[in-house]
């Protein structure tokens, strides 16, 4: 693992050392340090703000209850947190029970000029047409590896797996997405 | 194209839906409050002490009775030596623990009832101890062991409506008496002492009140008191001068003790207590102290 993997989880097993004691400062510390990112993470499921600001705050008071209860991580903070708000994302969509659009038009991030954004839409859609011909868990392990930042392990913790299922699935996924993109012509045919 | 460009080449188009809104400044700064909020009622909540109703005490006694009657044999001779013994003393623990298994073996509600305020008056001796010494940790202890026989005798009025039609005059002078001497008490207390005393004065006025309402439903009996100068006795001045509370009737005490505290006969010695008329409170208004 490199350096800066084992130093990040050392800090994040202490955080969780201390955490478990309901220490109001490691509390704080992890919710701002995962909030965004699984904030991000349920967006881009759910299309919708407020219900993923919603559901990421849940996620942290899934976490203060198993830590009530004495329950709850030991290690691999980030993989626990990112399993329960894979999970409450999933019970979110089947009670709505219909896609959602993975772009927020009026939140789009400002600065952009026009020619940027129309290029970054494009490369958007072709992206989000390749992971949907994805199955669920190649689906999950790229986002949680390219979107999210999780390591292997983390995933393997996140996804209930083992490490090389979760390296399977992401060859696999890479592959019918790269494939996905050459048919559609996303990608240059001349370059693959 | 070699495979490593394929691969990055594909990486790019999945970065590129990181490219989302970030979420509401506001809302995230609600949800870290409400997180945090949360953890300290947990923390609050794992730290508070249970107070012990009359069921936990039931429990109790059916657990442990047949251990106690062989431990009484045993401790007996201890626990007469333990008698009077103040808080910080080595037999203080061995006190308690006979007035509790004196109290687990009462045998009907009345007896318990007559067990508690003495214990109460014992808590309340100890305090004046305490106070007088300056002790204010061990203070604010023995005040909320009265806070807390005062809710067991509450429970257990309430539970016996037969125990608290028979006692409830008994009760109330008793703990109206008290009430002067916690009031006396509060000149001279901090907190956190004060704040555990002033606990104790809610705990005895909330058994007088319901005492009173019990009393009131078959007869409404005399008009009820100004807050601060005892209620449902009738024997209180509605205006009350100003300055030190001073008995006014034929009960004579002892100089420099206007309260009659400390005397024989007033169920201060923790022994059978009779019924006895109120102190007249003839001073300021009480709540002024504290």
């Amino acid at each position: 693992m490199p350096d800066n993997a084992s130093n990040r989880r050392a800090d994040e097993d202490d955080l969780l050392r201390r955490a478990r004691t309901l220490d109001e400062s490691a509390l704080g510390a992890i919710f701002d340090a995962y909030y965004e990112p699984l904030y991000r993470y349920v967006y881009r499921h759910l299309g919708s703000g407020p219900q993923a600001e919603d559901l990421a705050a849940e996620v942290f008071h899934s976490f203060l209850a198993e830590l009530r209860h004495g329950r709850g991580p030991t290690t691999y903070l980030r993989g626990w947190l990112y399993r329960v708000a894979h999970n409450l994302m999933v019970d979110e969509v089947r009670r709505n029970r219909h896609e959602h659009e993975l772009l927020d038009e009026e939140r789009r991030a400002p600065g952009h000029d026009v020619g940027d954004q129309v290029q970054s839409a494009l490369a958007q859609q072709d992206a989000k047409r390749a992971l949907k011909q994805l199955t669920d868990k190649q689906r999950a392990v790229l986002e949680l590896k390219y979107l999210q930042g999780l390591q292997i392990d983390e995933i393997a913790q996140a996804l209930k797996m083992t490490t090389g299922t979760v390296k399977a699935l992401q060859h696999r996924g890479l592959q019918a997405m790269r494939r996905f993109l050459k048919h559609s012509g996303a990608i240059d045919e001349t370059d693959l | 194209m070699n495979d490593k460009d394929q691969f990055e080449r594909t990486v790019r188009f999945l970065t590129s839906l990181q490219d989302v809104p970030g979420s509401d400044p506001v809302r995230q700064a609600s949800a870290r409050r409400a997180l945090l909020e949360r953890a300290t009622r947990i923390r609050a909540g794992n730290s508070q002490r249970r107070r012990p109703g009359l069921w936990f005490h039931l429990r109790f006694a059916a657990a442990s009775l047949s251990t106690i009657l062989l431990a009484m044999a045993v401790i007996s001779g201890v626990a007469y030596a333990a008698d009077g013994a103040r808080p910080g003393n080595a037999l203080y623990a061995v006190d308690r623990f006979a007035e509790a298994v004196q109290l687990q073996l009462a045998r009907d509600p009345e007896r318990a009832v007559h067990l508690l305020l003495a214990h109460a008056g014992e808590r309340l001796r100890e305090s004046e101890q305490l106070a007088a010494a300056g002790s204010v940790g061990d203070l604010s202890r023995a005040l909320d062991s009265y806070s807390q026989t005062l809710s067991t005798l509450g429970a257990l009025l309430s539970a016996s409506p037969a125990a608290s039609a028979r006692l409830g005059d008994l009760v109330e002078h008793t703990l109206a008496a008290h009430e002067v001497r916690l009031i006396a008490m509060s000149a001279s207390v901090q907190s956190p002492a004060a704040d555990a005393l002033n606990r104790c004065l809610e705990a005895e006025q909330r058994i007088r009140e319901n005492e009173s309402a019990g009393s009131a439903s078959s007869d409404p009996g005399p008009p009820a008191e100004k807050p601060g100068s005892g209620i449902g006795n009738g024997n209180a001045d509605p205006n009350p001068p100003l300055g030190p509370a001073k008995p006014k009737d034929n009960k004579k005490h002892a100089p420099g003790n206007p309260h009659g505290l400390n005397e024989p006969g007033t169920g201060n010695d923790g022994g059978a207590l009779q019924p006895k008329d109120p102190p007249d409170l003839g001073g300021a208004h009480p709540q002024s102290q504290l």
